[in-house]
């Protein structure tokens, strides 16, 4: 096991910063969830702890010990990539006994903890297949397997799902989520997928444009949003996001409705400010914020109405299936708990309640 | 149940007979598609190979006037002689000294030249320059850097005090000079062939073996390598069957001399055929002989050592 650390770590590629200026602590064991849009330097920040690049500033630690100077081969992590990254040339059994190669183990000794780690993934039977011969699914198990195989500090995942069609993906879900436990290592996954990020973290670390944004767990990181862009990647649909005003008593009004807050925004009253709803949190009641029905799309479990504010804005208001609802064309009124209601200042993006 | 004696029943009626003129029209066809190739390689190919085993089997003069028939033991006769026997031992060292030596340079400089490095570009383009120099070219250019008195080669000898080399007229050295100049025309192939493999090769199985704590060698040994093993199957095939048929830079840089040390089968079937062409085509089949079970043995016993991409 071993425990991360990213301090102030900068990434160039010419002019574009990959990753900038990022610190962040990776317990002993924990599940980490890097989640972020393409593009947002993800993939590089698990790249920089492989040791697959270097960072043009700050420092990377491996249980405390600074390993910027050490080479990926010394650093005992374990990494399975998008791709796989399967040897087309080896069978299974081979693809997964390679990283102990350099350790010095047997031939016997490597079959033997190759079986055992095809054995814990449920690929006893492929064994002396090559990988062509293989499904996605169990392609991506061989990756795992090879992972596995050599007990390493730490395990390093890049978007290892993405190439899995829906279903295969919420089962291996499960099923990594099942392996962290087992094996109780440090987990540094990568994905796109916030869905994945929110089901299988033990924290999540959403960047964009290369920027660390918030760090917390998943329920923090979607009741309490650092700012607009984490209110607006995480989660589906987004967090409603609506101009505002602040009012002297604490509270907001939208299009000259008024929505209370709980603990007050501590804004001067006039204030331009944006408002942060989820679209569970969100009514229809008798009074509230004036809107009319657009859409209405059922999912079976739930129906997701959509609406237009009476300044152009968009909001959806999630409804359980079997709950009253509006028809298109509705004029309704849009009402949320006080505690529901998050501020945020529309220049800096971030929330200030 | 009501369906498949219908589908048997016009199955065996009426479809028989339309494939089988449907059939007939295909073989026209392929065979008028076929045909130009056929008499090209009919004409350039087939006839003179027939003609040549067929030759082997006269005792001849020069001019193809006298012909006496003696059948196999012309051949029996070409392959317990000293002299095709010497060339034979003389091919068979110039392949096993230019084959493996290309290889392992070429490769080395592709993996040099992928690199991500700048101004790689221009080395690609030095590197791979000699694929456009002819035997002719490489030759005389190999022959002024080998020159005894002016060569450069020489002039660097002297320049750290050692004494000037002859090495095309010394009977232990004329051989390993002509297969250096081979292997240094051959470089350019090989260089690109095995840089165009190395590209096709992803990244991600580099770094998931450097992350496994594979080093360079290893990497090279385990990935590159594996993964080069078509390239480098066409290239053995290819540079050994170009090895057994070498003859331009042995008549430019040493004539088959000196003392018969570089005299290669087909240098010594030419020289053959100005006075017993008769001979010289027996040489010719038993040589063609020779290529076609090297390369069979080769694809037989390599190939199952290389992956192919599916």
């Amino acid at each position: 096991m071993a425990g991360i650390e990213l301090e102030r770590v900068t990434k160039r590629f010419g002019d574009v910063v990959a990753v900038d200026d990022v610190s962040l602590d990776i317990g002993d064991g924990e599940f980490m969830v890097l989640v972020g849009p393409s593009g947002c330097g993800k993939s590089t920040a698990l790249r920089l702890v492989a040791g697959l690049e270097e960072p043009d500033e700050g420092v990377i630690r491996l249980d405390g010990e600074v390993v910027n100077d050490v080479e990926a081969k010394h650093r005992d992590l374990a990494m399975v990539f998008q791709s796989y990254a399967l040897y087309p040339h080896m069978t299974v059994r081979r693809n997964i006994a390679f990283p102990l190669k350099p350790l010095g183990v047997d031939r016997s000794e490597r079959d033997r903890r190759a079986a055992a780690a095809a054995a814990v993934l449920a690929l006893e039977d492929v064994l002396d297949r090559k990988p062509a011969q293989l499904s996605g699914g169990q392609r991506q198990r061989v990756a795992l397997a090879r992972a596995i195989v050599r007990e390493p500090r730490a395990f390093l995942m890049d978007e290892p799902l993405s190439n899995l069609d829906a279903k295969l993906r919420t089962e291996t879900r499960a099923d990594l989520v099942a392996l962290h436990e087992r094996l109780a290592t440090t987990f540094v996954y990568v994905t796109h997928d916030q869905v994945e990020a929110m089901t299988m973290a033990d924290r999540v670390a959403i960047l964009d444009a290369g920027r660390l944004q918030q760090v917390g767990t998943p329920d923090e990181v979607y009741e309490r949003p650092a700012n607009l862009f984490v209110a607006g990647f995480i989660g589906s649909p987004p967090m409603n996001v609506m101009s505002a005003t602040a009012t002297d008593d604490g509270g907001v009004t939208v299009v000259g409705a008024a929505l209370e807050s709980e603990a007050g925004t501590g804004l001067p009253a006039g204030r331009p400010v944006s408002v942060g709803v989820r679209p569970e949190a969100l009514s229809f009641g008798p009074s509230g914020i004036p809107a009319l029905v657009d859409t209405i799309e059922s999912h079976g479990h739930e129906r997701l109405v959509a609406c237009t504010l009476a300044d152009g804005s968009a909001a959806v208001v999630r409804l359980a299936s079997r709950a009253p609802s509006p028809k298109p064309g509705d004029p309704v009124h849009l009402s949320a708990r006080a505690d529901d209601v998050l501020v945020f200042d529309p220049e800096t993006g971030d929330r200030v309640r | 149940m009501t369906l498949a004696p219908t589908l048997r029943g016009t199955g065996t009626e009426s479809v028989t007979p339309t494939a089988g003129a449907s059939k007939r029209r295909d073989r026209w066809l392929a065979l008028a598609l076929l045909a130009p190739s056929l008499v090209v390689f009919g004409v350039f190919v087939f006839y003179p190979l027939g003609r040549t085993v067929w030759l082997g089997f006269f005792l001849q003069d020069p001019f193809g006037l006298r012909r006496q028939w003696v059948g196999l033991e012309q051949y029996r006769d070409v392959i317990t002689s000293s002299e095709f026997l010497n060339s034979l031992e003389v091919t068979a060292l110039f392949t096993v000294y230019t084959v493996p030596t290309s290889l392992a340079l070429g490769l080395g400089m592709a993996v040099l030249a992928h690199q991500k490095l700048r101004g790689m570009r221009l080395f690609r383009t030095i590197f791979a320059s000699t694929v456009a120099t002819s035997v002719a070219v490489a030759s005389l250019l190999w022959l002024v850097l080998l020159q005894p008195s002016v060569g450069v080669f020489n002039q660097l000898l002297e320049s750290i005090g050692r004494e000037p080399l002859d090495l095309l007229n010394d009977a232990d050295t004329a051989l390993p000079a002509v297969a250096a100049t081979t292997v240094w025309q051959n470089l350019g192939a090989v260089f690109i062939v095995t840089l165009a493999g190395l590209q096709s090769v992803p990244d991600e199985l580099y770094e998931s073996a450097r992350v496994d704590g594979h080093g360079a060698w290893s990497r090279f040994r385990n990935v590159t390598i594996p993964m080069l093993g078509p390239q480098l199957l066409f290239l053995t095939v290819v540079l050994t069957i170009n090895a057994f048929q070498s003859f331009g830079q042995i008549d430019l840089l040493t004539e088959g001399g000196p003392e018969e040390s570089t005299n290669v089968i087909v240098y010594s079937i030419v020289e053959t055929l100005a006075i017993d062409p008769g001979a010289a085509s027996a040489q010719a089949v038993v040589l063609f002989g020779i290529v076609l079970v090297l390369s069979f043995v080769q694809f037989r016993w390599l190939d199952r050592r290389v992956h192919y991409a599916s």
